[in-house]
């Protein structure tokens, strides 16, 4: 079974001479999430959207991004991004090459790009069940205050915990009888087949070796030898590619930011952090050569089967705090990266140093200027203050960013989402314990 | 590590000392950098004391704003090797956005704050004296505002009635013998020029090889000298603190809890805070106040991760959670590593008495740390102000938050049911403050020195 949540990324090339127009566009439509919300708040089962302009590579081509992480089909999705969004996004629509707003669907899919990696932090929950969920966690937490009020013995410790659930529970139905409650699909990824999938590869391996040992008093060697050369021919070139690595950014300050970047951090300052969901837009060039653009796209693949397949229950490796994320490699190369992210930038960023640096480091070692590494896996995110300022100068603005919940994190949709769950009528203590614990 | 090159307030926070004045003090309009430099060097400098110095009765320490770097002469681009959020200053919106301040409340620092001296001594005429000592009659200095002056109340107590002060990171190579069994935080975590805990050099303040003769070469930035070895950042903070509504909201939120629990104000306000009055923590006494275990501060909530002991939104816990954070208290340790302070803070205003009157009174928050927005800014903003903190839904720091966008609930977990009152009052507000350059003390004669261009 799958997820029903899908990513589309959207990139829809721009003259570079019309940038300043659609800059102009873009910040017409406003930086507050509300604002995003006059232009996305009615697409159906829309989690998170942004908009954000790609400005000019090394070969001058130039692009608007649009993400969205939506439920259902990806067809009603379009119709209603051609319907609803193009129109109301006109101005901004206007400034890129080739854009019909006759055909918005058909621009837009013509744009279309693959999520290299793609991680969602609440699978299998649509935009209406969190919807559903926070309400239920408000309502019940509020009947609980009530309850309380109206009778203060219920703080006595070691009081039962299920009349109380029952009382709580029976007015929650009363009251608020359209809230879903109990247990509803949740389609997610499939552990299991992807644990079949890495049984079978290394079957096949052990039958390989068997075989060759069968044909032959070395064979198993051989084959063995054969399987393990490539690794060994790879790993030379890494390190080789190292080493040149550390000459890049040798004479480098810790802290050199330039006029430019002190400006773009500026503008990026005032947005940020202003709820308590934020969004991160990075975008770095790769390094040169087919092994770092092969190496790039094979670290990706990873981090998704990662995302999709192990870290299934809302921690990317040990980050809680990702709603939405993904990597995208634009037709000219360059690596970008869109985060839905809940707390503070320096929350997250120390999180990526202190929590995920291995992965992450696997991934932008293979772009320009990132802090030395070994083995293009450690070290680098691990050099603080070098890799703070490297993701800070390749942040871009994230000009219009909507999220359908601002209001929550990560923790609390899974939280909401348990306690929506246990929301039904229990003879066991413990349950009823858990429950209350939720309020 | 030369103990010698370090303003001593990085090694304490002079607890013997009964007074301190902070006063603020900028160049007078029209003087020359030189001027300022060579009065700052005959007045002030005299009276700074390193670690390894012998302290007078009284003495001061010294340290810069953006403005008081420029008005010794520093231009922008020296002033770009300082970090971002030291240039703006804490006033600045993007600041303040960070902090959760409201600068329109403040009257301390609005326009930045450039020179603070700070003076301490046994009490406050002696104080007092240094001051005028220092500052009267000066040509090319002013004070910039009344000093702050700051006292110790009795039992080292803050003004809500609680030990203060007890949880204070040792630093290697500094104390030579760290208190309490905590591993003690590495030097670059305070002190800029050493391996901070990444095992790393912080970033720090540099200048040209020909503009910063005699000053060591820089050993971050290639090709340039140092400014920043053995030199921190210091942040001002000062917080009104509103006794009265205090305890007018202790009364009032503990009714429930009658009955339930001993004494439900002193229960109340142990929760909020995470320790009993005495210092004795919530973990270690979870039902009465202990003063035996007043110092308590070898402690971890690894064994409270649900919070029944000690609140998960509790102040000390929300600003040093320890073991307390996902994904597990090992990692949650070596995370929360990252983010110390060296609190140097003392109370300002007269003790409250019974009745309220209009008098002002607070703490005068002061911190020390390598990396503002690592270490400072983190904590405000993301466990003193995070609503998210630790699973929380809208809820900010019981005790100092500011309450933004409606975060005025503090849930007290208890078993079964949770007591979580609504609409808390703001008990502490920011009046102001400012960020500032503490020099090693080669760094500060460099500074000051008038010769210099």
């Amino acid at each position: 079974m799958e997820p029903e949540q899908r990513a589309l990324s959207v990139v829809l090339p721009v003259e570079p001479s019309r940038l300043p127009e659609l800059a102009a566009a873009l910040a017409a439509m406003g930086v507050t999430v509300a604002d995003a919300s006059r232009v996305f708040g009615d697409v159906p089962g829309l989690h998170f959207a942004r908009l954000v302009m790609i400005p000019s590579g090394d070969d001058g081509r130039a692009w608007l991004a649009l993400e969205t992480n939506f439920d259902g089909p990806l067809d009603l999705h379009l119709d209603a991004l051609a319907s609803r969004v193009a129109p109301r996004a006109r101005a901004v629509f206007a400034c890129c090459s080739g854009f019909s707003f006759d055909d918005p669907r058909g621009s837009l899919l013509a744009g279309r790009l693959p999520e290299r990696a793609f991680y969602l932090g609440h699978q299998g929950l649509t935009v209406e069940t969190i919807l559903n969920d926070r309400a239920v966690k408000r309502a019940l937490s509020e009947l609980l205050d009530d309850e309380i009020s109206q009778d203060p013995s219920l703080l006595r410790e070691g009081v039962d915990p299920r009349p109380v659930m029952q009382r709580v529970l029976g007015r929650l139905r009363r009251e608020r009888p359209e809230l879903e409650l109990g247990e509803v699909p949740r389609p997610m990824h499939d552990a299991a087949s992807f644990h079949a999938r890495l049984w079978a590869i290394a079957l096949f391996v052990v039958v390989l070796v068997l075989s060759g040992q069968a044909l032959h008093p070395w064979g198993g060697a051989i084959v063995v030898a054969a399987l393990l050369a490539p690794i060994v021919a790879l790993a030379i070139a890494v390190l080789r590619a190292e080493r040149g690595d550390r000459e890049e950014i040798r004479d480098r300050p810790i802290r050199a930011y330039t006029r430019d970047e002190l400006a773009r951090l500026g503008t990026i300052g005032l947005i940020e952090d202003g709820s308590p969901q934020n969004a991160l837009t990075h975008l770095v060039t790769p390094k040169p050569g087919r092994l770092r653009a092969g190496l790039l796209r094979f670290v990706l693949w990873g981090v998704d089967q990662l995302g999709k397949y192990v870290y299934r229950h809302g921690s990317l490796g040990a980050i809680p705090t990702i709603h939405f994320a993904r990597w995208i490699i634009l037709d000219d190369g360059r690596l970008l990266f869109f985060s839905n992210y809940d707390g503070s930038w320096e929350s997250y960023l120390g999180d990526f140093v202190d929590k995920a640096n291995e992965g992450l480091t696997g991934v932008w070692s293979n772009t320009r200027e990132f802090p030395p590494t070994t083995l293009l896996a450690f070290d680098g995110a691990r050099q603080e203050e070098r890799f703070k300022v490297w993701t800070r100068r390749n942040q871009l603005v994230t000009q219009v960013w909507y999220s359908a919940y601002p209001d929550l994190s990560v923790r609390n949709v899974h939280a909401a989402a348990r306690l929506r769950e246990l929301s039904v009528p229990t003879h066991r203590r413990a349950t009823a314990r858990e429950w209350l614990a939720l309020l | 590590m030369n103990r010698g090159e370090l303003q001593a307030i990085v090694a304490s926070g002079f607890g013997g000392r009964g007074a301190a004045r902070y006063v603020f003090v900028r160049a007078r309009t029209g003087s020359r950098p030189g001027d300022v430099r060579a009065e700052l060097a005959t007045r002030v400098l005299p009276h700074v004391v390193s670690v390894e110095s012998e302290k007078p009765p009284a003495f001061a320490q010294l340290a810069f704003g953006p403005g008081g770097l420029r008005a010794l002469g520093l231009d922008d681009d020296e002033l770009d090797t300082f970090p971002r959020e030291f240039v703006q200053g804490m006033a600045h919106p993007e600041r303040a956005r960070v902090n959760g301040d409201r600068v329109d409340e403040w009257h301390l620092g609005v326009h930045g704050l450039d020179v603070l001296v700070a003076v301490f001594a046994g009490d406050d005429d002696a104080a007092a004296a240094l001051e005028a000592d220092m500052l009267d009659g000066a040509a090319h200095l002013e004070r910039a505002c009344e000093p702050l002056v700051a006292s110790r109340l009795p039992g080292q107590r803050e003004h809500f009635g609680f030990r203060d002060g007890i949880s204070q990171p040792a630093i290697e190579g500094v104390h030579a013998d760290p208190r309490g069994p905590e591993r003690p935080v590495p030097t670059g975590e305070f002190v800029m020029g050493h391996e901070n805990v990444y095992g790393q050099l912080p970033a720090a303040p540099s200048l040209s090889r020909e503009r910063g003769a005699g000053l060591p070469d820089s050993r971050v930035s290639p090709g340039r000298v140092d400014l920043g070895d053995d030199g921190t950042y210091l942040v001002l903070r000062k917080l009104e603190q509103d006794v009265f509504a205090w305890r007018a909201w202790l009364r009032e939120a503990s009714r429930p809890l009658a009955g339930h629990v001993v004494d439900p104000e002193a229960y109340l306000g142990a929760k909020v805070v995470g320790r009993w009055k005495s210092g004795a923590p919530l973990v270690t006494c979870p039902h009465r106040d202990e003063p035996d275990h007043a110092l308590d501060n070898a402690f971890d909530y690894d064994l409270d991760l649900s919070g029944l002991a000690c609140p998960r939104g509790a102040h000390i816990r929300r600003t040093n959670p320890r073991g307390a954070l996902p994904p597990s208290p090992p990692r949650s340790r070596a995370a929360v590593e990252t983010r110390r302070l060296l609190r140097r803070g003392r109370p300002y205003g007269p003790p409250a008495g019974e009745a309220p009157d209009g008098v002002e009174r607070g703490l005068v928050f002061v911190c020390l740390c390598a990396n503002l927005s690592r270490q400072f800014e983190f904590v405000q903003q993301t466990w003193v102000e995070g609503i998210k903190f630790d699973g929380g839904w809208s809820e900010d720091d019981p005790l100092v938050g500011a309450r933004r966008d409606g975060a005025d609930r503090f849930t007290i977990p208890r078993e079964p049911v949770r007591y979580a009152p609504r609409g808390l009052p703001r008990f502490v507000t920011a009046r102001g403050g400012g960020y500032f350059f503490l020099p090693g003390m080669s760094a500060l004669r460099w500074l000051l020195d008038e010769r210099r261009r």
